[in-house]
């Protein structure tokens, strides 16, 4: 099915557009990156329009193309670097040290919601890539563990045990920066 | 009973809370949490950074970013005015390069052709033809020039007799 006419579609990007874009900048961290991912999510899902299904949300199909484009991206990044997309992530080793930052002897200062918003992104960046996705798809976007499955085109057991160990993972991540706030700033 | 990080259902506590288990499935995580103070603080755990996810202010998507979507698929928009028979399959691309380039090749070559090779030139021929004739009075047995020379003289001699 191809998009009636370019105002359909472009009400289409009007619609999704903010979020896919807040999902491209949980997923990559970055404004630049989260610009880069949303407009090629709508440029794809334009020209493979005709294999949308419209009995199906539309916000789901352009997440996965999204994800898909992300991921993409991150094993062309760890074609020349050592990164796993499957990687475990570090709850055995102990070693937050080495990728949070340092405690603060005086962590008493409050954070402003700015700051905490930091704070989640980068535990959000963090964790592997699958963990993050779950957690931001289930959490701050709020889709049911059924979409969340046919976005990342895994079984919904394996939906259920990435949002649960990402979510301990981010928790843990979250706990030590904001123990370490001030740092950040 | 089991130590908190024995329990198998561990990894249903994130589904507990999220309302996605099946009957079965949520009495048994509802059994383990009654019994087990460590799940009980785990789920509290879980819960909590739930609610600092979805309170997660949403990114607004930068203004220019919209023109930009528009403009990239606008640019993409030109390929469907072209008729869908024309857009073949990409196994045939190559075919149908290889059609296209012979083509062209066989047009060049008809036009470059010269109107004066339409004839055979008659000399080369005539040369040849020459050639040949005096070849094949040249003996098969024995290459060696005095013996030829007697055999051409006694041919012509022969000649001479019979035109007498």
């Amino acid at each position: 099915m191809a998009p009636k006419s370019e105002r359909s579609f472009s009400d289409l990007i009007k619609e999704h557009g903010e979020k896919a874009y807040n999902f491209a900048f949980r997923l990559s961290g970055n404004e630049h990156d989260a610009k880069d991912l949303a407009q090629g999510a709508f440029v794809k899902a334009y020209e493979h329009f005709k294999s949308y299904d419209p009995s199906r949300p539309f916000d789901s199909w352009l997440c996965r193309i999204l994800h898909n484009i992300y991921l993409d991206g991150v094993r062309l990044y760890a074609h020349g670097h050592v990164v796993s997309l499957d990687a475990p992530a570090p709850v055995e080793e102990g070693d937050w040290d080495e990728l949070l930052p340092a405690h603060d002897p005086d962590p008493t200062a409050g954070l402003t919601r700015r700051e905490e918003d930091e704070l989640l992104q980068k535990a959000l960046n963090s964790v592997p890539v699958h963990y993050r996705t779950a957690v931001t798809l289930c959490d701050i976007e709020g889709l049911s563990y059924e979409q969340i499955s046919e976005i990342m085109a895994c079984p919904v057991g394996t939906v259920r045990s990435r949002i649960h160990q990402g979510r301990l993972l981010i928790r843990r991540a979250y706990e030590e920066l904001e123990k370490g706030g001030r740092k950040l700033q | 009973m089991k130590d908190h990080n024995e329990h198998e259902d561990n990894v249903l506590l994130s589904a507990y809370l999220d309302g996605q288990l099946t009957e079965a499935e949520r009495a048994r995580v509802e059994a383990q949490l009654s019994g087990c103070g460590p799940c009980r603080e785990e789920v509290e755990a879980l819960r909590y950074m739930k609610a600092v996810l979805a309170a997660a202010p949403r990114r607004a998507m930068p203004p220019e970013l919209l023109g930009a979507i528009e403009d990239a698929v606008a640019s993409r928009s030109w390929t469907r005015l072209i008729p869908a028979a024309l857009r073949a399959p990409r196994v045939f691309v190559p075919a149908g390069a290889l059609a296209a380039l012979a083509l062209v090749a066989g047009l060049w070559l008809g036009l470059r052709r010269d109107a004066s090779q339409d004839f055979i030139p008659l000399e080369p021929l005539m040369t040849a033809h020459a050639r040949y004739t005096a070849e094949t009075l040249v003996p098969q047995g024995s290459l060696v020039s005095s013996t030829y020379s007697a055999q051409l003289t006694a041919q012509n001699d022969e000649q001479d007799q019979q035109a007498d």
